[in-house]
């Protein structure tokens, strides 16, 4: 047991450290991208607020620091990185970073139960599709999932509104809870969890379809290796060979694309949450382009490469934990 | 005077963190039209000295002359133009030959590279090539996958001789094959090098194919080489442990239920 | 154009590129089925789909006709779903080839620019990007590709260490061809087709991408995009829901298409048809009785194969050829033949493990009644050591399951019995061993446990197909030494499958010599390799060198 925990520290001490340079990229190419954009922010806010004069454009533009020269702003930007000073949003008129933490709990709430209902569904009908490949379960289920995955996330959204809370009056169509209902405790579990349902269903089920496909394929590998002749070759029982043997083998590369999945949740939190009004991460990006909002949008941007690399780092844990060759010290005997 | 001196040789890499001593003072020669079998068990070394003896991996220290030269000290294009004097043929299995590689393709590249033959002449020569080793010429257009076993290596025989080369490396050539092929391929191996005077360094685990075809054999462990001489001395009398265990190996066309290691 | 041939072979290639036939067609061909500004108002406004042949999928909002709309999308989608995917794979094959073959420090530099655009959300990027530079479809087409291109680069430059690595490579340098020449001519060509099996995937995410950032606002305002038809249907979500549901079915089966596509584009390129090893079907299966082979005693027929032929699947010609052999009790047989004489096919008939689809004919008939069953009757040993063991379960686990299984022991019992097991096949330290796994032993030691595992519930026959091939001679000699001792303390039978006849000799009392799938002679081992009777057997025998044989060069240093 000692032996994987050290590996795990090893493996999170040599990620932590490959991912500083990195982080540094998506800062310096994110403030160079939004550097190009003509009109900012204070362009945008004058707009909105019916128009006003130079002068006042230039006295929002000191106060925000806007008029100094890009390197300028670059390293003033980094410096106050360092201070995590996100910097302040125009549009909100709110510091960024408690911008971002009022609203990142609502996505992850949304991403996590999401993610854990995709993986537990599709893995375990990965699981029931590649333990016979090629069988009329297999290919049901291999269609069946192709198809969900062909479908645009907002569009589903769209359409699961559109029957269970339109048509069918089953669930609320928009916002995380009851406005200004005043519930508590468990009873405001219960409204949150309503609001969620569709959103998080609508997740779910396109990544249920992923996991399904990844799963189903990890094993129909796997039955060509020999390790799972040789396991038949011993007799033993059919369950045991799939599970312990083939699918147990075929969740590494499932856990693998967990880590590559995030950042695409991520993006797709956008759209969804558009459409259901959730208050999360995802519609603050989408209003703060509308706002033309550099500096919420470079945050929402840093924040985001922060969290995808925080996901990574665990799902390499995950994955050191389920599949001894990484990170050995001992080599061959 | 000798083609080839290999003099304190050594190689180094890390493994999971530790220093591995692939090769350790490593010492040899080989005389032009001399056949030295090295042999080993795996992990002894002997395919990392073929690798670094043809270049194709750097060696942490040592030198080498080959045809009268500083042989390690070659770089860029004028190693590229003397390599024709060295060739190397691997052991075959999948990824031995390029999939897309037709025989002609296979043939052509040594010739063109190093304009052995006019280019008018080249067909004309690679059909020689192919009727030497034994490949009926109207294989030239095929795919090499599509080949079995014994010929691609007949094929592969016939690109590393294609260049003139005064030695050629084998690399477990004919460990892949079944014992009927393989016994040809010995036999025109010999035959080349009676007619080409061409040196052979053939690694091999399995000392009845050195036997076949060596002059001297030299007996590799752990980086080191722990024994050499005349082949026949070398099997009749091993020395080191090492040697002995390969000659113990060597499964015997007895009837008798005698125990393989013969205790 | 064979590739074309080859994905319509398939039904999912033949369907993918169906669709997507017909769908470019319809788009190239928007502006003569549907003329004029899909984006004017054709008509009165939300006309209800299939009430009007005029406008068959109604109109919306504005009076506009969503046929004609659906229609003139597709040209966008298909346009920007291959534009940005192409994009994406021209910079990420750039940058990974350019990694891969530089190496070094630009190698890790690349990596890291590469990882921090695989960081980023890409939906997110091109989001920000879009809304930044402005909203048109070239500007969309490289914002898509900007989110999209650190996979193929990735990839890319994977592949390029591993061919790198390739024999055929290392032989292109003894040759002493050129740096570039070997880039061009060995590695790219053998890099590319995993890169374009991804190709799909991107397209279709690309193809979802603009969709999402069209319905958000961010796509081109000129042209008419599915997205921005689902945008607009939202309005009117309760009262016609048509609008947004048309294009959305537009997208899917689009997508659905590029999938399936994709998916016989990489049938056509991997072009793997092995039948993969499913579980024994219930019908193989026996119940629990006495393990039938160890009634009757020694010398008497345990096994007889009758008039016996297996044909594998998408093969021609048959494995075994109506086989007639009889193999007794407590003996110890060897099947020597070259590649292609069917000997392992027989192993894996024997054992009950013939893979899926192979047809056979004729009769194995068992003393006792019952054929054995793996694991329980009978041990089945493999050729490649480090392909038979499990690489995530520890050894312990994996000697100890055919003990728990068959034997009925509990885990501890289990784990105690497979630690018995390990000193029995002489492995050094097994306690330390029971928790190791595979991945930190030698090939002889994985070979040792995969027998130790193969006779944990004590089977009364063994058959090892070749288990010494994929071994040094030192180790060799050792396994077979082995194999040897653990079959004569336990009084089994033992079938071994091999090449070479002189490893048989050594401990062999019966050898049945096979070529091309037919039973040549059998015999006593002494009697058969000192006289053989047939001419294939004297051949074997003749090419057998060990050394005692003669050795074809002259002996003395020119």
């Amino acid at each position: 047991m000692a032996g994987s925990v050290n590996r795990a520290l090893r493996i999170a001490g040599r990620r932590v450290l490959a991912s500083i340079p990195v982080l540094l990229i998506v800062i310096v190419l994110t403030f160079l991208l939004l550097e190009t954009a003509s009109g900012d922010a204070v362009d945008a806010y004058l707009l909105s607020i019916g128009g006003g004069d130079a002068t006042v454009a230039e006295g929002l533009r000191q106060a925000y620091g806007l008029d100094q020269s890009m390197p300028a702003r670059l390293w003033l930007y980094l410096s106050a990185l360092a201070r995590l000073d996100l910097g302040r949003s125009v549009a909100f008129d709110r510091p960024v970073l408690g911008l971002v933490f009022e609203r990142l709990p609502n996505t992850l709430l949304l991403m996590a139960s999401a993610t854990a209902l995709a993986f537990g569904l599709g893995s375990a009908l990965g699981i029931l599709a590649g333990a016979r490949p090629g069988s009329l379960r297999d290919r049901l289920l291999s269609t069946a999932s192709l198809i969900v995955y062909a479908i645009p996330g907002f569009w589903l959204g769209l359409v699961l509104a559109i029957v269970f809370a339109v048509q069918l009056r089953w669930l609320p169509t928009s916002g995380i809870e009851t406005i200004a209902s005043g519930r508590t405790g468990l009873s405001r579990a219960a409204d949150i969890a309503a609001h969620l349902v569709l959103p998080v269903g609508t997740l779910a089920l396109i990544y249920t379809a992923l996991y399904l496909r990844v799963m189903r394929a990890g094993m129909a590998g796997i039955w060509r290796l020999d390790f799972a002749l040789f396991a038949r070759a011993k007799g033993l029982s059919r369950r045991r060979i799939v599970l312990r043997h083939v699918a147990r083998n075929a969740l590494l590369p499932l856990v693998t694309m967990l880590g590559l999945q995030s950042a695409a949740m991520l993006g797709g939190s956008v759209v969804i949450e558009s459409i259901f009004a959730i208050p999360g991460f995802g519609r603050l990006a989408q209003e703060a382009v509308s706002g033309r909002d550099t500096a919420l949008l470079t945050g929402i941007i840093i924040v985001s490469a922060v969290l995808v690399m925080l996901v990574n780092l665990a799902v390499d844990i995950v994955y050191a934990a389920l599949d001894p060759r990484v990170g050995a010290s001992e080599p061959g005997r | 005077m000798s083609l080839l001196v290999a003099e304190n040789l050594g190689k180094r890499y890390l493994s999971a963190g530790r220093r591995v001593e692939a090769l350790c003072d490593v010492s040899l020669s080989l005389a032009a039209g001399e056949t030295l079998g090295l042999a080993g068990a795996s992990g002894s070394g002997k395919s990392t000295l073929a690798r670094v003896l043809t270049r194709l991996t750097p060696a942490d220290g040592g030198r080498v002359q080959f045809a009268g030269e500083d042989w390690l000290a070659l770089s860029g294009s004028a190693l590229r133009k003397r390599r024709g004097r060295m060739q190397m043929v691997f052991q075959d299995i999948a990824g031995a030959f390029n999939p897309r590689a037709t025989v002609a393709s296979a043939l052509d590249d040594p010739l063109r590279i190093h304009a052995v033959v006019p280019k008018a002449e080249r067909a004309r020569e690679i059909a020689a090539l192919l009727d030497r080793v034994g490949v009926p010429a109207a294989y030239a257009g095929r795919p090499i996958a599509s080949l079995s076993g014994g010929q691609r290596q007949r094929v592969a025989i016939a690109r590393a001789i294609a260049t003139r080369p005064a030695l050629i490396v084998l690399d477990e050539a004919v460990s892949a094959l079944d014992v009927s092929v393989r016994e040809r391929i010995l036999e025109l191996l010999v035959a080349l090098q009676q007619e080409r005077d061409i040196a052979y360094l053939f690694v091999s685990h399995d000392l009845s194919v050195l036997r076949a075809l060596s002059h001297r054999i030299a007996i590799m462990e752990a980086g080191r080489i722990v024994e050499a001489g005349p082949a026949a001395q070398v099997i009749a009398d091993p020395r080191s442990p090492a040697a002995r265990a390969l000659v113990r190996a060597v499964p015997h066309l007895s009837p008798q239920k005698e125990p393989i290691d013969g205790r | 154009m064979t590739l074309v041939r080859t994905i319509l072979g398939k039904p999912e290639g033949a369907i993918g590129l169906g669709i997507l036939a017909i769908l470019a067609t319809l788009a190239l061909l928007a502006p003569v089925l549907f003329p004029g500004d899909p984006l004017r108002i054709a008509g009165p406004a939300l006309k209800a789909p299939f009430s009007d042949a005029a406008f068959p999928l109604g109109t919306d909002r504005l009076g506009r006709d969503v046929l004609a709309g659906i229609v003139h999308g597709a040209r966008t989608s298909l346009f920007v779903g291959l534009a940005a995917a192409l994009a994406a794979l021209a910079i990420g094959l750039s940058v990974g080839l350019t990694a891969g073959f530089a190496g070094g420090l630009a190698d890790e530099a690349l990596m890291r620019v590469v990882d921090a655009f695989q960081i980023v959300p890409g939906f997110l990027l091109a989001l920000a990007f879009v809304s930044v530079i402005g909203a048109s479809v070239p500007v969309v087409v490289l914002a898509i590709a900007l989110g999209a291109w650190a996979d193929p680069a990735r990839l890319t430059r994977a592949e390029v260490l591993s061919v790198r690595e390739r024999d055929y490579v290392s032989a292109a340098r003894v040759l002493g061809m050129h740096p570039v020449e070997i880039a061009f001519r060995e590695i790219l060509p053998n890099v590319l087709p995993p890169v374009l099996a991804l190709s799909a995937i991107i397209v279709a995410a690309a193809i979802l991408t603009e969709a999402a950032l069209s319905f958000l606002g961010l796509g081109d305002p000129n042209v008419v995009t599915w997205g921005s038809m689902i945008a607009e249907g939202r309005n009117v979500l309760r009262s016609s829901p048509f609008l947004s549901i048309f294009p959305g079915l537009a997208l899917v089966v689009t997508v659905v298409g590029v999938y399936l596509l994709g998916e016989g584009l990489t049938n056509a390129l991997a072009g793997n048809d092995d039948p993969p090893c499913r579980p024994a079907s219930p019908r193989r299966r026996r119940d629990m009785g006495d393990p039938s082979i160890r009634r009757g005693g020694e010398g008497s027929p345990l096994c007889t194969i009758e008039n016996f032929s297996v044909t594998h699947r998408g093969q021609d010609g048959p494995a075994l050829n109506k086989l007639d052999l009889t193999i007794r009790k407590g003996g110890r047989l060897a099947i020597i033949g070259e590649s292609g004489s069917g000997k392992s096919t027989l192993a894996r008939a024997l054992a009950g493990l013939l893979p899926d689809g192979a047809r056979a004919e004729g009769r194995i008939s068992w003393a006792g009644g019952a054929a054995p069953l793996a694991g329980r009757d009978l041990g089945f040993v493999l050729q490649d050591p480090s392909a038979s063991l499990n690489p995530v379960l520890t050894i312990g686990e994996q000697v100890a399951e055919g003990a728990r299984q068959h034997l009925g022991l509990s885990w501890p019992d289990a784990r105690s019995r497979a630690l018995d097991m390990l000193v029995r096949v002489q492995l050094p330290e097994p306690e330390k061993l029971l928790k190791a796994y595979p991945h930190q032993l030698s090939g002889g030691q994985r070979q040792r446990v995969a027998i130790a595992a193969a006779l944990a519930a004590r089977p009364g026959l063994l058959i090892a197909d070749e288990p010494t091939s994929a071994l040094d001679m030192v180790v060799q000699a050792e396994i077979v030494t082995l194999l040897d001792e653990l079959v004569r303390e336990a009084g089994m039978t033992l079938i071994f499958v091999t090449h070479d006849i002189a490893l048989a000799a050594g401990f062999a009392d019966h050898v049945a010599i096979f070529r091309e799938g037919r039973l040549v002679e059998t015999g006593p081992a002494a009697a058969v390799l000192t006289a053989p009777r047939e001419a294939y057997t004297r051949m074997l025998v003749a090419s057998h060198r060990d050394l005692a044989t003669p050795p074809l060069i002259g002996g003395i240093v020119p």
